[in-house]
């Protein structure tokens, strides 16, 4: 199924839906870098449909739905349509309020009423997004700050390597460490007092192209689903040292919004000593803030 | 889809699911506001368009958080919201049952991006949005506040 063909199921539900539902294929929530292939909203609920196509990597599914019951209202259906046949891993499937196959297009339309979580699963849910939340805005604050100031952003890399070099002790065994080195960009980084370092490159590209390993890194690295609900491991900011910057000019903050709703402080900075004090200090003011 | 159109159809589909406009008359209201933020990018005169996309944005967040104060019974500890500002506060601090908080620097922040800005552009003779970039950065954080409320 093609872009075309999502476009096309979307057409499906937008004629079978009352009138005031809103149907958006491709949506574009402002703290998401990759949403869920459709939204539909109306009447006080919402839908989120991810559709597995042929070439779809399981490990960003889960990192998209991880994403959306993070930032989206907490009672939507998280939908998994199935346009191929494909083998989902059965922790993952389990995580979906529905599945749907090619045939079974009618389940994916709205309804009253219906299973939703159970009571214990809202109340962990809504423990893990507050959780989230303020390490988000630890990220934020720091990051705003930081944006005043004119950093020039250069060797990035080369910061990183000789950080690596600083504290080689500590890559093996982090989780979000072992997330990037799975990517296929397999960029260098560092940890630093536990805080992951990585810098983004500056090659021309979206801002899904360039920031989408490292958000699916952050989120993969740092939650486990269980059932649908995303569990942290460990909530510790990590820094993404930028040089040019990584901007959507429809909206100019939503790479840095994205990146800290997954664990990442998009900075710039000059000096290895810079980075280091700005993992420190954003350590300690997130704990400060829970 | 364009970008711009995609992301005004995805706050849509936000306010469409928030119950306390499906029983009132204000999401179609809300809607509307948020449909003229695209639909005023035709007009050529930057300034202008740029006032006009600003005061559209303002109302369709002033009168979603106003209803969503009211819909869910969310005070601050002093006083009685009646402004976008005071919204903000009382979804910060209200102690509703099963309905999540603003964080204090998200609200502080939202203050300072929207609420200082919104008021400025509207009660201060000759001022908008010197560019488009600048009114890009008021309609990103619009959003990014309209999402978080729809989250809590």
């Amino acid at each position: 199924m093609s872009v075309s063909r999502i476009a096309a199921l979307a057409k499906y539900i937008d004629r079978r839906v009352p009138a005031d539902h809103l149907v958006v294929p491709f949506p574009d929530p402002p703290n998401m870098l990759l949403a869920p292939d459709i939204l539909v909203g109306g009447d006080g609920r919402l839908s989120a449909i991810f559709v597995v196509q042929r070439n779809t990597s399981m490990g960003t599914l889960r990192a998209r739905l991880i994403s959306a019951r993070l930032l989206l209202p907490v009672h939507t259906r998280m939908l998994l349509f199935l346009s191929v046949d494909r083998q989902v891993p059965y922790d993952l499937e389990r995580s979906f309020d529905a599945i749907a196959a090619t045939t079974q297009q009618k389940l994916l339309l709205p309804s009253p009423g219906g299973p939703g979580m159970r009571a214990s699963q809202l109340t962990d849910l809504l423990a893990v997004r507050r959780q989230n939340n303020t390490r988000a805005e630890a990220i934020l604050t720091v990051v705003y700050l930081r944006n005043r100031h004119a950093y020039k952003g250069r060797r990035t890399k080369t910061i990183t390597r000789s950080l690596s070099r600083v504290a080689p002790s500590q890559r093996p065994g982090h989780p979000v460490a072992a997330e990037l080195s799975a990517t296929r960009m397999r960029p260098p980084f560092a940890v630093v007092a536990g805080t992951v370092v990585v810098p983004i490159g500056n090659q021309v590209g979206s801002l899904r192209a360039r920031l989408g390993p490292i958000w699916k890194a952050g989120l993969l690295g740092t939650f486990s689903l269980d059932d649908g609900v995303p569990y942290p491991h460990s909530l510790r900011p990590h820094v993404a040292l930028r040089g040019s910057p990584t901007r959507n000019e429809r909206d100019p903050h939503k790479a840095i919004r994205s990146s800290a709703f997954a664990g990442w402080a998009l900075v710039s900075a000059d000096t290895e000593q810079d980075v280091t004090l700005l993992a420190e200090r954003m350590h300690r003011f997130h704990e400060r803030l829970q | 889809m364009t970008g711009h159109t995609s992301r005004v159809r995805t706050m849509q589909a936000l306010v469409a699911s928030l119950g306390v406009l499906a029983s009132g008359q204000s999401v179609g209201t809300v809607q509307t506001e948020l449909g003229e933020i695209s639909r005023t990018r035709r007009v050529r005169a930057g300034a202008r368009r740029r006032l006009l996309q600003v005061i559209h944005a303002s109302r369709a967040l002033d009168t979603l958080l106003k209803e969503f104060v009211r819909y869910h019974g969310c005070n601050p500890r002093k006083g009685t919201p009646n402004s976008l500002g005071s919204y903000l506060v009382a979804l910060e601090e209200h102690s509703v049952t099963g309905l999540g908080n603003l964080h204090r620097n998200q609200r502080k922040r939202f203050q300072r991006v929207i609420v200082d800005p919104r008021n400025k552009y509207t009660h201060e003779a000759g001022a908008t949005p010197a560019t488009d970039a600048e009114l890009a950065m008021f309609l990103s954080e619009i959003d990014a506040c309209l999402a978080a409320v729809a989250a809590l």
